[in-house]
């Protein structure tokens, strides 16, 4: 992991762009560190693309700087900056072989031919491309186009290795295996990836740090388990992950939450919802007694069992609201059938309360 | 496998018969001519190679001057419709559509219409001249504006730059624009960009588009006739007198395969030549 006390490797100071009247980033700053496997995790639209061509250098900011190693490179094309891209349809040169495709780069900076010959086949090794070099584009699969792109990439051993939405072009079974083989390829060479995704699973699955973005802005940002377990809006915390929401109203330091509960908490008056991770409420048949620890429970009925492998998903009626658990730690013997009465509950350390948006 | 094969080659037959039919018989017919024997007003069969030795015995400077002509033509033809094509994809944006519709229907305005205009423009008392005059940079007309091979150049151009644009602008559109951006990622300068990339991509378009406005330059007889003037002795001319008043279709025959055969040289040469060039590395 990364120190906070080291200067970031990059920096981004008050960047904004807009295209016309539409505003894809706002003002912002971004810290990126030596080491970092970076996500920009965002809806489409959110302007999660628009701050990797920034951080690339196809397009300039309107405003702000971006500081790469120490060095301003705002006003510095792609081809002279220490970055280089993954892009989502891979950009490939379809004329050239999958040897030429890797070779390229270190061509323009007229490496030398042994030197060029060495680079490639250890960069084919680290990907996994043997056999393939001689190949046309058009005979590769998704999968092996996904790699000669990170290959042609990571030969120029960029100071920072930017992927957009590297994987979103592959089935489920090939980005599973492609995720694995990022996390080991960033592991083995400990460069410092940025890469953008839409997909939350994919950002838990690559990244240590996981910079959420809405609109334009950066609404959170901070390590995987940080972001998952504390987050700091509405919109993060069903982002990231699922939970249920629970609409409430905070008046005089006590929230009185819509389907009953109320508890002290300190914050201004005004909508509040209590957001609670599926996994972190309890699911017990009514008869028990209440577990001593668990200070929120509220009486329901199970609407509705969903057996997902190792967990089981319910569906438990509050009332008129429907509120979500997973639990893993059931047997067969101890689910609980449909239609049955129970009790949902959990602690206070395990919601958190935010304003409402 | 082999019965849909053959299934499929019976489909094929009238268009194969109709090919056969008005033009591979025409070609082999006046291939079977050109060593033919001239008899009188006409021509008896006979296999000799009189034919072949004349075309190159009397012919042979205006062969060398029609095939720098094409040559120049093609390539002037072939580098503006580059540069036309190009801006179509990559510059013009929503106009590129309508600029290229604009270059098509100037086809329609027919072949000869375009000679004329020509003619109009460059004439003795033309636009070019009096625009001049008037502006006091010349004395008198410049004559030698029209009938010369300069005119030819300038009008064939003219007339195959949309022939031209067309198959350079269908390669163009393959040519995709993320691995332009990842060129440029890795380095390279917009010139590499160009060379590199978007160059090799639309050889095939480049290769069609020389060897259309090449064949077209190197068979017309109509335009250096017009506006060629007397130097201007393009082979298309002589042909067409040794097929009209001089009758003699054997040496007009083998003239027109000389032809044919040094243009596939060329074309074939100009494709190797730009295949070297481009081959990536």
């Amino acid at each position: 992991m990364h120190q906070r006390s080291k200067q970031p490797l990059v920096q981004l100071t008050g960047i904004s762009k807009s295209f016309g009247s539409t505003v894809a980033v706002q003002t912002l700053d971004l810290a990126i560190y030596a080491g970092d496997f970076l996500a920009i995790l965002g809806p489409s639209g959110c302007g999660k693309t628009t701050l990797l061509n920034m951080i690339a250098g196809f397009l300039r900011p309107d405003s702000g700087r971006i500081e790469i190693a120490g060095t301003d490179v705002t006003r510095l094309g792609p081809e002279r900056r220490p970055t280089n891209m993954v892009f989502q349809s891979y950009g490939l040169f379809p004329h050239m072989t999958v040897r030429q495709n890797i070779a390229y780069g270190l061509r323009i900076r007229r490496a030398a031919k042994a030197e060029i010959e060495r680079q490639v086949t250890e960069i084919v090794d680290l990907v996994h491309l043997e056999g393939l070099e001689e190949r046309r584009i058009d005979q590769l699969s998704g999968g092996q186009a996904q790699r000669v792109a990170l290959a042609r990439a990571l030969i120029m051993h960029p100071t920072v290795l930017l992927l957009d939405e590297p994987l979103a072009a592959l089935d489920l079974q090939l980005r599973k295996a492609m995720q694995e083989e990022l996390r080991r390829i960033h592991q083995e060479i400990g460069g410092t990836f940025v890469f953008v995704t839409h997909d939350q699973g994919e950002a838990m699955a690559l990244a240590n740090r996981i910079a959420v973005m809405k609109s334009g802005r950066i609404v959170q940002e901070g390590s995987a388990e940080e972001v998952y377990a504390r987050p700091s809006t509405r919109f993060v915390s069903t982002f990231i992950g699922e939970a249920n929401v629970f609409p409430g109203r905070r008046a005089g330091g006590e929230v009185v939450l819509d389907i009953g509960p109320r508890f002290p908490h300190d914050g201004p008056d005004g909508p509040v919802v209590s957001v609670v991770r599926l996994e972190a409420i309890r699911l017990l048949p009514r008869s028990e007694e209440r577990p001593s620890g668990l200070d929120i429970a509220l009486p329901g009925r199970v609407e509705d069992a969903v057996f997902l492998g190792g967990r089981v998903k319910y569906k438990i009626a509050v009332g008129s609201v429907s509120v979500i658990v997973e639990d893993s730690s059931a047997e067969e013997d101890e689910r609980l059938p449909v239609g049955s009465e129970a009790l949902i509950a959990w602690r206070y350390d395990d919601q958190r309360v935010l304003a409402d948006e | 496998m082999i019965r849909g094969f053959s299934a499929r080659s019976w489909l094929l037959l009238p268009s194969v018969a109709v090919f056969m039919l008005i033009f591979a018989a025409p070609l082999v017919y006046f291939f079977a001519v050109s060593f033919w024997r001239k008899k009188a007003f006409s021509v008896v069969p006979d296999f000799i190679p009189d034919n072949y030795i004349r075309v190159f015995d009397e012919y042979s400077i205006s062969l060398v001057f029609t095939f720098g002509q094409a040559t120049l033509i093609a390539a002037v033809t072939t580098v503006i419709a580059f540069a036309f094509a190009y801006v179509i994809r990559f510059k013009a944006g929503r106009f590129g559509l309508p600029l290229l519709f604009v270059a098509l229907v100037t086809l329609f305005g027919g072949y000869l219409a375009k000679i004329y205009v020509w003619k109009t423009i460059l004439g003795q008392s033309g636009l070019l001249n009096t625009a001049l005059m008037s502006l006091g940079l010349i004395d008198e007309p410049i004559t030698a504006l029209l009938y010369s091979p300069v005119a030819v150049v300038i009008t064939l151009a003219h007339y195959t730059l949309p022939l031209a644009v067309l198959p350079i602008y269908g390669a163009l559109r393959t040519v995709e624009d993320d691995p332009l951006r990842s060129a440029r990622d890795l380095g390279a300068s917009r010139f590499r960009v160009f060379w590199d990339i978007i160059l090799p991509q639309c050889q095939i378009g480049l290769i069609v588009a020389f060897a259309l406005t090449f064949l077209f330059a190197a068979g017309d007889w109509v335009t250096p006739k017009l506006v060629g003037g007397p130097h201007t002795s393009m082979i298309g001319t002589f042909i067409e007198y040794q097929y009209g008043s001089r009758v003699n279709p054997a040496v007009g025959s083998a003239m027109a395969f000389t032809v044919i055969a040094i243009c596939v040289v060329i074309v074939g040469c100009v494709a190797l030549i730009m295949r070297g060039a481009l081959r990536p590395r």
